[in-house]
């Protein structure tokens, strides 16, 4: 294969960071000089602007306009750039590239995706099937179809507080019918039916970024406790632990599905044994933290997805402390125009 | 009791657990007691050489320790 050039999305990095600039930089670290390219879908994300990082970035169609305009708009890329090989970094954008990820194969655009058993696996309104196969608690868990099934089931069925999950995206603690109704309406409102109401699991939430090589083996993982959070539940303070049965979970989690690609485990360690709470089909947002700590899975992934296979996972240390921060840099206004004009960053 | 036998101890004083990501901050007579609960020291021998070192009586340092070793075992269970 000619010298990669990677597409990678999610380069918001706001204070809700997608995972895309700290995917890009594990690969900066690892290949001297390798060419990345932003694929955006806001004018305003960070990632558009870091020229160190991305020889341009391209602004791209929303997943929900359908392959048509996606494939459109990953073709424009690639006609420009020479991008040969994609790492999505957002869920939004998966399940059309899983469905077509043959067909992106054919124009010469490479991935490692899961396939769309896997990935319906591991959603949230199937999750603690998958929890029971590899063998791991999950909490207490009921769907619902809409808000009066909700408020019905709260009342018989599921003790308060209780966590309300869309399907997709956003979870709420609630503490009463009224909080559990109002955010149930939020969250169906802007990602639809089914809901989840989940029993709380009271104890101390670890995270597991991993990858896994579509053979069912493990690649390479990394262990973080989070430490502090942002509002939303991301991490600003957290340090690398060793959990060896989180360890031996994501194994049986890679074998059992035989998963490919990378993958988030986040779990909570209660009184009584590790809970699964959810599976991210993609890098977390604080995938550098692993590069960091030693155990660099975007330049594991992108071995396997241009020689089909990797070197052996990396040990890393535990006791690792990851901080993140705010920060501002200074550009040119004519990269805004640029894409909002030419629709990348560079204006070609 | 915990196994402390794991903790990564640094000169000074803070004790990392590396499997459940806690730490702790230890006082001088705190780190001397681990150090030599991590050496496999038996509970008398440890007393007498903190007493020695910290220039108070054994039959008080072997109090603190049983104390100490209780906490340690509560903070675990609690993590």
């Amino acid at each position: 294969m000619k010298e990669p050039c990677v597409g990678i999305s999610g380069i918001n990095a706001t204070d809700n960071p997608g995972p895309g600039v700290a995917v890009a930089r594990g690969l900066a670290d690892a290949v001297a000089g390798i060419e990345l390219v932003g694929l955006s879908y806001d004018v305003h994300d960070p990632g558009n602007y870091l020229t160190n990082l991305f020889k341009n970035s391209f602004l791209m169609p929303y997943p929900t306009r359908g392959w048509s305009e996606l494939r459109g708009g990953l073709d424009r890329v690639r006609s420009k750039t020479g991008m040969n090989v994609l790492i999505p970094c957002l869920d939004v954008e998966l399940p059309l590239l899983i469905r077509h990820q043959a067909e992106l194969a054919r124009t010469g655009i490479r991935t490692l995706l899961p396939t769309e058993e896997q990935f319906e696996l591991r959603s949230k309104d199937r999750l603690a099937g998958l929890a029971k196969k590899i063998g791991c608690r999950y909490p207490r868990t009921v769907v619902v179809h809409g808000i009066d099934e909700l408020a019905q089931k709260l009342r018989t069925d599921m003790p308060l507080p209780a966590i309300v999950k869309g399907k997709h995206y956003k979870a709420y603690t609630v503490h009463n019918l009224d909080g559990a109704v109002m955010k149930g309406t939020e969250i169906a409102a802007e990602w639809g039916y089914p809901l989840l109401l989940q029993e709380p699991v009271p104890g101390v939430e670890l995270n597991l970024v991993g990858l896994s090589d579509s053979k069912g083996r493990l690649c390479g993982r990394v262990v973080i406790k989070k430490q502090l959070t942002t509002h939303l539940g991301k991490v600003w303070t957290a340090v690398t632990i060793h959990d060896p049965e989180l360890d031996r979970l994501s194994e049986r989690f890679c074998r059992v599905t035989k998963w490919r690609g990378p993958f988030e485990l986040e779990c909570i360690r209660g009184k009584d044994g590790l809970y699964l709470i959810e599976i991210n089909p993609r890098f977390p947002a604080w995938v550098h933290f692993a590069t960091a700590s030693g155990v660099n899975l975007p330049a594991r992934l992108l071995e396997l997805i241009t020689g089909g296979r990797c070197a052996a996972p990396e040990e890393y240390a535990a006791g690792k402390f990851c901080v993140r921060q705010t920060s501002e840099f200074v550009t040119d206004l004519a990269y805004f125009e640029n894409l909002l004009s030419a629709g990348n960053r560079e204006g070609a | 009791m915990a196994d402390i036998k794991h903790w990564n101890l640094s000169e000074t004083g803070m004790a990392f657990d590396p499997q459940t990501g806690e730490s702790f901050q230890l006082n001088p007579v705190a780190k001397a007691i681990i150090e030599r609960l991590r050496r496999g020291l038996a509970d008398e021998q440890i007393a007498a050489e903190v007493a020695k070192k910290f220039g108070v009586e054994q039959e008080r340092v072997m109090t603190d320790l049983l104390v100490f070793k209780a906490e340690i075992d509560i903070i675990r269970s609690a993590v």
